[in-house]
């Protein structure tokens, strides 16, 4: 009989949960994106959103091609991150499946950290390879920037769905409600001296993530690194209160 | 290796309970519980639906935190020991993610029991051969028969020779004969380096596989019962006893018990020690014995006795 201590082979089991990530998550992501660029773009090639003026893919300037990689990239993060995080730990708390995992010699931290950061390497994948979707169809744009900024988005948005998935089950629903509300928040109160301006910086720091879209978009110089750090930051502070949460809470509801 | 997980009690509740606290009221699923189980036993824990047995496993494996007293298990808090040494435990519901494969749910729960990756495919060969399951290898896990699940929680049990073995109602929805199989299976693993838990509705079941059974009901432990060894003897039990031919003159020896037919007797309970008393009597008087059997066993007696008592207390309070 073996009584030695022993872990969970994380390593290996990081390839299951990249696995379930891109069998499931990924193909809705890419399905989803897809839709979305040709309902932005068909448009503007057709003429109804320019006038009467037609393009073809070749002759679109290249301001609306860079603006366009910017607002996808803004939308592919969110969604993303959206569906990586959605439930990672509130569905395995409601459907009971934690029983035999964590009857196993691993901590529910360590696994959840393993799982965030197996998606966060599908969602990767996936932007990379919509990345190459976009060069063929539209420009070659392979920023250096991508990878940094894709990385930190995730952690900033995947940061505070994880931890709200520690908190509920209605995760994905707070998160999109937390974004808006931040967004909201931060242009309507973000310069204010008063009580609202120091309550807003308590919000995710939403209105600093279109400076990463432009700059990765090259439409705009300087790579904006405060934003970078507060809303890798934000979202790394988000992240480590979930796995508090989950190493000081109890792992069965009832 | 740390030195507690060797020798005395390796699972120690003392005083535990645990209450869900409402906005509107408190509920006391377990109420100051204080059980030793030791290595190279096979305990058993018994209750009505609702009395805590569940709850009671949650605390053990440090799902849930207790609201009072203290709990180790190998001398350590029980989530400390299962992130350190792993437990082999079988939840009542068995919950797989449904389009997880067989042979794939079995290699991820594998990997996390720390299996060693080159060893996760013998073992889980092994186990779905030793349990049955060579048929269903490539099933989705949401194709599976009730019976079938419950042999996959099984099997996900045992991928590691772990010294705590928890099982929360092992033979439900198993056959007949995968309910034998698995006495044999528990017989194996009986060991006096492990330690096995095991909770059910099923009385027999307990009487025939664990040393001693804790009765639980409204959240306590009622009463332990010793169902292997010299006490099960003195273990009061009514028993029925049928006579093959005259019955009337042994009437005086019988006078306490319950006649049903001519031949046929109610006795009350009684020991081991007194039924052999008044069989030998009977031989002597020249009566023939065409059976005696218990009414019900005595651990049914026991449960019986305790979830009476309890109730009565409940509805005294």
């Amino acid at each position: 009989m073996s009584i030695a201590r022993r872990h969970a082979r994380l390593g290996r089991y990081f390839w299951w949960q990249l696995h379930d990530y891109m069998l499931h998550q990924a193909p809705a992501t890419i399905a989803i994106m897809l839709l979305w660029s040709y309902l932005t773009l068909a448009p503007i090639l057709n003429g109804s959103m320019t006038a009467g003026r037609r393009f073809t893919i070749a002759t679109l300037p290249e301001n609306v091609v860079r603006s366009f990689f910017a607002d996808s990239l803004g939308s592919l993060l969110l969604l993303a991150t959206l569906f990586a995080t959605n439930g990672i730990v509130a569905t395995d708390r409601r459907t009971g499946f934690y029983r035999f995992y964590f009857a196993k010699p691993v901590s529910a931290p360590r696994f959840y950290t393993n799982a965030f950061v197996a998606n966060g390497f599908g969602v990767l994948l996936v932007s990379l390879m919509l990345l190459v979707v976009f060069a063929a169809f539209l420009r070659p744009i392979f920023p250096a920037s991508f990878v940094p900024v894709v990385a930190a988005m995730y952690l900033a948005y995947g940061g505070v769905g994880f931890l709200l998935s520690t908190l509920w089950r209605f995760d994905w629903l707070s998160l999109v409600t937390v974004a808006v509300i931040s967004t909201i928040g931060w242009s309507m109160w973000g310069d204010d001296p008063g009580i609202a301006g120091i309550l807003v910086h308590l919000l995710p720091p939403m209105h600093l993530t279109s400076s990463l879209y432009t700059f990765v978009a090259g439409a705009t110089d300087g790579f904006p690194w405060g934003a970078q750090l507060w809303l890798s930051a934000y979202g790394a502070a988000c992240f480590l209160l979930g796995l508090w949460i989950l190493r000081t809470r109890s792992l069965a509801s009832q | 290796m740390a030195q507690p997980l060797t020798g005395g009690a390796f699972v120690q509740l003392e005083g535990v309970g645990k209450t869900y606290r409402g906005l509107r009221r408190s509920v006391s699923a377990v109420v100051d519980v204080t059980l030793d189980i030791g290595l190279g036993e096979v305990f058993g824990l018994a209750g009505p639906n609702g009395a805590g047995k569940s709850t009671l496993i949650a605390l053990v494996l440090g799902f849930l935190k207790p609201t009072s007293g203290t709990l180790r298990v190998g001398g350590y808090a029980p989530r400390t020991f299962v992130e350190r040494y792993g437990v082999g435990y079988l939840s009542e519901l068995v919950t797989i993610p449904p389009r997880w494969r067989l042979e794939e749910a079995l290699s991820r729960y594998a990997l996390l029991a720390g299996v060693e990756p080159d060893r996760v495919q013998s073992r889980v060969l092994a186990l779905v051969d030793q349990l049955g399951l060579a048929e269903h290898w490539g099933k989705q896990i949401r194709q599976l028969s009730k019976g079938n699940l419950q042999r996959v929680g099984l099997a996900q049990a045992l991928l590691h020779d772990e010294q705590l073995l928890i099982l929360d109602e092992p033979t439900h929805g198993l056959d007949p004969v995968w309910t034998q199989r698995f006495r044999e299976i528990v017989g194996e693993l009986r060991s006096p380096e492990r330690a096995i838990f095991i909770a059910s509705h099923n009385l027999d079941e307990l009487q025939r596989i664990a040393d001693r059974v804790a009765i639980i009901d409204h959240g306590r432990v009622q009463r332990v019962v010793q169902t292997r060894g010299a006490g099960n003897a003195s273990v009061s039990t009514p028993y029925r006893l049928v006579l093959a031919g005259e019955s009337d003159k042994v009437r005086d020896l019988l006078s306490r018990a319950t006649q049903s037919s001519p031949n046929e007797f109610e006795l009350s309970s009684l020991s081991v020690e007194e039924l052999n008393v008044l069989l030998r009597a009977l031989l002597d008087r020249g009566v023939q014995i065409a059976a005696v059997s218990p009414v019900y066993s005595s651990l049914e007696q026991q449960f019986r006795e305790a979830v009476d008592e309890a109730g009565n207390r409940e509805r005294a309070h």
